[in-house]
């Protein structure tokens, strides 16, 4: 969120519901941001207009019903309770259009060309004494159930800047309704969503975007902003080989992310081309080679540009793992150089970069040596969140690239605390920190990377891990909500954190 | 009564997650605190929601007091769809 938006937010509020310190800070916004001046001019005029029109409105009833609602409900689980609400404003909605449908066809039949008052009684009498509207049935019916809406290719947005910004990891293909809300409430202003392209496109040609279009949908409701991280070759593109690794023509995933460009344009406002396409995990079934990622990303960012020309295409970060034998691994800072060499400058606007942080905290070098002699994996620079970044960017400078911001499009620390098993073999780091840490580290990070300046938007790994997926997957270990989505200590920390 | 209709339909045209906090506390006057407790939110929440909500409505109704910035909204129509708002905030 930016130092306008802040005040903006607070600028939404009464002054009398502003604490002094953010009556001072709005005031001294003002005097030199002439935008939010007429903002703050706006909102005034808008309560003004508000509480003149507020006798005759007729959603009131609305609330009122709504809340009965919430009352009678509480205690079900928000999911439950979120859809019936949803439910309910359609049925509602449906009441009032009907309404207000009728009322126009009244003033056209009986008072043609004039407006008086008397003309729109119906709606306006009843909403005057709420006590005596008719309480619409709440029960859906087939025409009140809300439809998926599916997007279609929107207008051109404005390009938007290149600058730093909040973002989360999260699984939105389940509890989506508390994805949304959590990125809300977090303050967070961007959504990651991993796209396993093998999923949408199990057969060529064939799409099945009728999980990516819920998410977009609420997204764009909700004025969140998504980066789609495309990964999975399906294995008509690779001869038909198993396992995860990229496609054998890089048109076909250029066609992929063409078509989605196309479908999610104004909507989707960042793709990340791969992910750890270092590590043989990522890019089975084909020698590691930057140079083929980056034919594989200029394909990819030429379709995604002729699609949507303002969408931010980020180069898929190399996981920084302390191996580099290039068979299982190259180093992420070698293969960053060998992606340079291959001509990345040239097809990327942002360069991705997974700054794991391990059980290290955020401010550490990596100094040689052991770090701390009570921990595992400290005893390389891959291991430290600082050095990954600062490295990263060096790189990036010494190819005459360093007024290009890094995309964090993942970063995060693991912690065992909290759960009742140990962590899987290879994430013994996660148990030595605990949640008060891990909150402490996360919000470091966050606080560092905003001041030093050449970040772009930093992806904390991640939300919901742990209800998503369980505590036998790794990724659990990171989340910051636990299985029951009560918040861990980072949660509250990140969404009370000056943003 | 033509203005109180234009109201009426621009609040229509908000999100129920929108609408709600908006209508609780700009007509009905509840505190963020108890809107808070009402939806089950946090009050950081009911600000960041507040503060989408008077935009979707400042960009459905327009101005107040300024007739000629909603004939410009309703001649683009489609910009005003909850749908589209993003494009327009430029985000």
């Amino acid at each position: 969120m930016s130092d306008c938006e802040r005040i903006r937010v607070l600028l939404a509020l009464r002054p009398a519901d502003r604490s002094e310190s953010e009556r001072q800070l709005a005031g001294a916004h003002l005097k030199t941001c002439a935008a939010c001046a007429e903002l703050d001019r706006t909102y005034q005029e808008q309560d003004l207009l508000l509480e003149r029109t507020a006798p005759s409105i007729a959603v009131r009833p609305e609330w009122e019903l709504l809340l009965r609602q919430i009352q009678q409900r509480r205690g079900w689980r928000a999911r439950a309770r979120w859809a019936t609400l949803l439910r309910a404003a359609v049925a509602i909605a449906a009441v009032v259009a009907l309404v207000l449908g009728l009322n126009a066809l009244f003033q056209q039949i009986s008072r043609p060309g004039s407006v008086q008052p008397a003309a729109v009684g119906p709606a306006v009498a009843a909403t005057e004494t709420p006590t005596s509207v008719p309480v619409p049935t709440l029960t859906p019916t087939p025409t009140s159930t809300p439809m998926p809406v599916i997007p279609t290719a929107g207008p051109l947005s404005p390009p938007l800047p290149l600058a730093f910004g909040y973002g989360i990891q999260a699984h939105a293909f389940v509890d989506q309704d508390r994805v949304i809300q959590a990125v809300e409430d977090l303050g967070f202003g961007w959504l990651h969503q991993e796209v396993r392209w093998a999923q949408i496109e199990p057969a060529k040609g064939a799409y099945s975007w009728d999980g990516l279009d819920a998410i977009v949908e609420s997204c764009s409701e909700a004025g969140i902003h998504v980066l789609f991280s495309v990964i999975e070759a399906p294995t008509w593109a690779r001869g038909e080989q198993a396992g995860v690794g990229p496609p054998d023509d890089t048109q076909d995933l250029a066609s992929f992310v063409g078509a989605m460009a196309a479908r999610y344009r104004g909507k989707v406002h960042a793709y990340e081309i791969w992910s750890g396409q270092n590590l043989r995990s990522a890019w089975q079934g084909a020698p590691l080679s930057a140079e083929d990622y980056v034919q594989l990303l200029r394909d990819a960012h030429e379709a995604i540009k002729a699609a949507d020309p303002n969408a931010i295409v980020v180069s898929g970060a190399p996981t920084p793992t302390g191996v580099n034998d290039g068979e299982w691994a190259i180093d992420d800072l070698v293969y960053l150089q060998q992606m340079y060499d291959a001509g990345l400058a040239e097809v990327c606007d942002a360069v991705g970069v997974h700054p794991i942080g391990y059980a290290n905290p955020p401010d550490a070098y990596y100094r040689r040596g052991d770090f701390d002699p009570a921990r595992v994996f400290d005893d390389h620079r891959s291991f430290f969140f600082r050095n990954t970044v600062e490295d990263s960017y060096g790189i990036m400078a010494e190819n005459g690239d360093g007024d290009r911001l890094l995309w964090v499009t993942e970063f995060g620390w693991a912690t065992s605390d909290g759960m009742e098993t140990r962590p899987l073999p290879g994430y013994d780091f996660a148990a030595d920190i605990d949640q008060g840490q891990q909150a402490d580290y996360v919000v470091g990070a966050y606080v560092w990377a905003k001041e030093w300046g050449h970040t772009g938007v930093m992806f904390l790994s991640n939300l919901n891990s742990w209800p998503a997926l369980g505590t036998e997957d790794e990724m659990a270990l990171y989340s910051i909500v636990r299985g029951d989505w009560s918040p861990r200590p980072a949660y509250t920390a990140l969404r009370d954190m000056p943003k | 009564m033509a203005e109180q209709l234009a109201v009426q339909e621009a609040l229509a045209t908000l999100p129920p997650r929108y609408r709600i906090p908006l209508v609780l506390y700009s007509i009905e006057g509840y505190s963020v605190a108890e809107i808070a407790t009402m939806l089950e939110l946090s009050a950081g929440a009911v600000k960041v929601r507040l503060y989408r909500a008077r935009e979707k409505f400042r960009r459905a109704y327009g101005v107040p007091g300024d007739a000629t910035s909603r004939e410009t909204a309703s001649a683009t129509d489609g910009r005003r769809s909850p749908k589209g708002d993003l494009q327009e905030e430029g985000r």
